[in-house]
């Protein structure tokens, strides 16, 4: 198990798609933290000119938790970040299993290794694959953020952040943010996981690369659509996963129940069902 | 050779796919139906059509939170994606060297995202009759559901096809140019930035109805829409074709497994 989980991780840390998939969204942090300082510029001109009443607004400055791209709410990089995460998530790696079935590689691993020890390795760095990106685009803009803008705690009254005190952990936000968002990243991480997860049960059922990753991501998106129709946004990963919670009604029991079912679904079919297909 | 084994690979084997889409068309007329019923609207089969790629307006508008149009996006990205699929399977690289020419396996693609465009439009467009003719919509070409400044010309309504059409051409170049996957991916983020940015160098901005002046004071002119689309379908073309020509297939499909 110990060399399967080896040989996969170093598969994984030199292949150039987490190169890309960590600079597209490196891309997007840095995106914001440009919009963001030029703004809080342009405000600062603005209030030196004006002084404490500009556009109307009695002044608020910028913080960590309204300019993070985890907790910013009306800029670009956020939106796209968080709409595409299902295929940067699963970028990285999820192909990896369609191109070993399709160039013969899988064979010639399956007759060194255990079945069962490189289906579990591939499957464990799969979802580290997703955890890591996510974590590595999430923290960077956090503490990116935190070099330039301060880190105060917010208020409600200034009617400058999107998350409500009725929301999920909405007391927690206004009491001790830092937490609520180190707490909102983990679930994001593991989402993340999950989805590139699911991408190696899409890849079950195709040898087609393009397939496996972009399939997650069609099926997320297709599910988002369908629910926020029925006004059930609460349940789509896609809305869920952004801190600010941008719909009503979503919780941590949503949130994990989904998470499990989802784990369980690709777990199930990746591990149980496709060890037992015959590759040769 | 190349277009009819397109027509038979690409287009014809791809055609189940497109029930796919008739299930999206159908709810989202489903969704329009319940609310043109709850606040009284009285909308005509044309309205439905429209409804698929009308979008949002130009944003920001004074005091309006974002709302993305998933509806149009997800229309946008189930086409991108069937496109995306087929070009550069391992099949069609033989049937590139049974055929002899890269040229004419490029622009064959091309007819392919043509004819896959239009396909996908007209299943589009007889998904919302049916759904009219069942519901007891009225069968018209009126346009109720969109305010609009005076007549509407044929060659708007027929921007969001071209601009699928452009956007197509578009992503086949970048997947010469990368990998399908990073084309699809270039493409699907075009589309997510046109929805938050009016400008018609995001030209997918050109399929989104109520980003154009016929339907919004601050849009993109037709004029423009066409002549921007004009520029990129040539360039993309010219830059395929040319890139096309020159690369090493067989060592870009090595690099790929």
């Amino acid at each position: 198990m110990k060399a399967a989980l080896k040989l996969e991780l170093r598969r994984l840390i030199f292949s150039k798609e987490l190169y890309i998939a960590l600079t597209i969204g490196l891309a997007l942090v840095v995106w914001l933290f440009v919009y963001e300082v030029s703004e809080s510029v342009r405000f600062a001109e603005q209030y030196a000119l004006y002084g404490d009443k500009v556009s109307g607004y009695l002044y608020y400055p910028k913080t960590v938790f309204n300019s993070s791209i985890e907790l910013e709410y009306d800029a670009l990089p956020p939106i796209l970040l968080y709409l595409l995460f299902p295929i940067i998530a699963a970028f990285p790696y999820a192909s990896t299993y369609c191109k070993d079935k399709k160039n013969g590689y899988l064979k010639n691993l399956l007759v060194r290794i255990d079945r069962k020890d490189c289906f579990m390795a591939k499957y464990m760095v799969s979802f580290l694959s997703g955890f890591f990106v996510s974590g590595v685009i999430l923290l960077s803009s956090l503490i990116l953020t935190m070099l330039v803008f301060p880190v105060l705690t917010p208020e409600a009254v200034t009617q400058n952040y999107y998350v409500q005190t009725g929301n999920m952990w909405g007391e927690l936000f206004y009491t001790m943010p830092m937490i609520y968002t180190l707490l909102y990243i983990l679930i994001d991480m593991l989402w993340c996981g999950c989805m590139a997860s699911f991408a190696l049960l899409i890849s079950m059922f195709t040898r087609s690369a393009f397939l496996a990753v972009t399939g997650s991501f069609v099926v997320f998106e297709v599910l988002d659509y369908v629910l926020s129709l029925f006004s059930l946004s609460r349940f789509s990963p896609i809305t869920f996963l952004r801190p600010i919670q941008i719909a009503d009604g979503i919780s941590l029991e949503i949130i994990l129940t989904e998470f499990i079912v989802f784990m369980a679904a690709s777990f199930t079919g990746f591990y149980f069902l496709e060890r037992k297909k015959d590759v040769f | 050779m190349y277009f009819k084994y397109d027509l038979k690979a690409g287009f014809l084997r791809d055609l189940p796919k497109l029930l796919i889409l008739a299930g999206i068309v159908l709810i989202a007329n489903i969704s329009l139906f319940r609310y043109a019923e709850l606040f009284s609207l009285d909308l005509e089969s044309f309205d439905y059509i429209l409804y698929l790629v009308k979008s949002i307006p130009p944003f920001p508008q004074s005091g309006e939170e974002f709302r993305f149009p998933v509806a149009w996006y997800l229309i946008q990205l189930y086409l991108n994606w069937i496109i995306g699929r087929y070009p550069f399977s391992s099949v069609c690289d033989n049937v590139l060297i049974y055929g002899g020419s890269r040229q004419r396996w490029y622009l064959s693609k091309v007819a392919w995202i043509a004819i896959t465009v239009f396909a996908y439009y007209l299943v589009m467009i007889i998904t919302s009759l049916l759904f009219s003719i069942v519901s007891g919509v009225p069968i018209s070409w009126k346009i109720n559901l969109l305010i609009h400044a005076g007549e509407i010309s044929s060659a708007t309504l027929l921007l969001p096809i071209v601009t699928s059409f452009v956007t197509g051409v578009f992503q086949l170049f970048l997947e010469i140019l990368t990998t399908p996957i990073i084309g699809f991916f270039a493409v699907a983020m075009l589309s997510a930035a046109s929805t938050y940015i009016t400008s018609p160098l995001l030209f997918t901005n050109c399929s989104q109805l109520l980003k154009l002046s016929a339907f919004s004071e601050d849009g993109i002119g037709t004029g423009e829409s066409y002549l921007t689309l004009g520029i990129i379908f040539a360039l993309s073309l010219a830059a395929g074709l040319i890139i096309f020509s020159r690369r090493d297939i067989l060592r870009s499909q090595r690099d790929e497994e």
